[in-house]
């Protein structure tokens, strides 16, 4: 689901494919919903990597940081 | 001198994991000073550039909403905000705080072309305290590399544009449609627009889902609906990101 740039964990998939993003965040013990709900971007099911505390948005998908933290 | 139109904008005031957002931090002030000083406006949320370069925490979006304030009350909220911030942001952020009289800024034309490159290009601190000090905006880094005065006076300059970000929060209004008019008269929105720009027909009757959510444009409040089977549905999230 992501791939290493320096780093950096990258969402491969971008900004846009909310199905795989739903998917990545059911596969990760470390999701964390973010608590501001004006930045939760997921009208249908919350739990997304698109919603997650952890994701950095960059130009073209979102940096995992908890990934980051553990396995840089 | 009496109470005249006031910006007010904050940004970086988190790190990765935070429990409080720039948005939330935001909203408190706002009610303190609607509260204490003034009646607000709605806080508009402004996305930044998404760069590698750029030491933001997870959006660089920047928050700002105006007031109406004196000589004194101005300095009484800036004080306020300052140490309100400085309390409430996480330990290793950079806040920022940009505030400023709307009569006061001499070039809004350069001030919004400041916001405008906010979006496109990695700007400095020093471009920023220029642009402040040329339109006489009162601009200070809170704490650590206090960074986040690029944001904060970009969020005043975008918010004075007029036709940039999404409005923060979500109103619920309790039933499943609603006539385009009968929004309109509750004040919650200055109008109804299809995602195309054409203003919504106000008998037609709007399909509510969940909560209604708004857009800045052209200086107002804008709830965007589209066409469904003779009724209106507002756009959902994922259709409002470029706002």
């Amino acid at each position: 689901m992501f791939y290493k740039r320096d780093n950096s964990f990258v969402f491969k998939y971008g900004k846009k494919n909310y199905d795989k993003a739903i998917e990545a965040a059911g596969l990760c013990k470390n999701f964390v919903l973010d608590k501001d709900e004006d930045e939760l971007i997921t009208s249908t099911k919350k739990n997304s990597c698109y919603n997650c505390l952890f994701r950095r948005w960059c130009s073209e998908s979102f940096i995992c940081m908890k990934k980051g933290m553990y396995e840089s | 001198m009496g109470k005249n139109k006031v910006y007010i904008a904050i940004d970086d005031t988190d790190e990765v994991g935070y429990y409080t957002s720039t948005g939330e931090i935001c909203e408190d002030i706002r009610e303190h000073i609607d509260k204490n000083y003034s009646r607000t406006t709605p806080i508009t949320r402004h996305q930044l550039l998404l760069d590698d370069r750029i030491p933001y925490t997870s959006h660089n979006s920047s928050m700002c909403f105006t007031c109406e304030l004196d000589l004194e009350t101005f300095e009484q909220v800036k004080n306020f905000i300052l140490s309100y911030v400085a309390y409430k942001s996480a330990h290793s952020s950079s806040p920022g705080v940009c505030m400023g009289f709307e009569r006061d800024i001499c070039d809004r034309d350069a001030l919004i072309a400041y916001g405008l490159d906010a979006k496109k290009r990695v700007l400095t601190k020093e471009s920023a305290y220029e642009t402040a000090a040329a339109q006489k905006l009162f601009l200070k880094e809170v704490k650590n590399k206090g960074n986040g005065i690029i944001g904060a006076l970009a969020g005043v300059a975008l918010r004075a544009y007029g036709n940039d970000g999404r409005i923060k929060g979500k109103i619920k209004l309790g039933k499943k449609s609603i006539a385009v008019s009968e929004l309109l008269e509750t004040g919650l929105f200055e109008e109804v627009r299809l995602k195309h720009g054409k203003t919504a027909d106000k008998n037609h009757h709007i399909v509510i889902d969940e909560y209604l959510k708004g857009v800045y444009i052209d200086h107002k409040s804008v709830l965007l609906v589209e066409e469904y089977g003779g009724f209106y549905k507002p756009l959902v999230k994922e259709n409002l990101l470029d706002y």
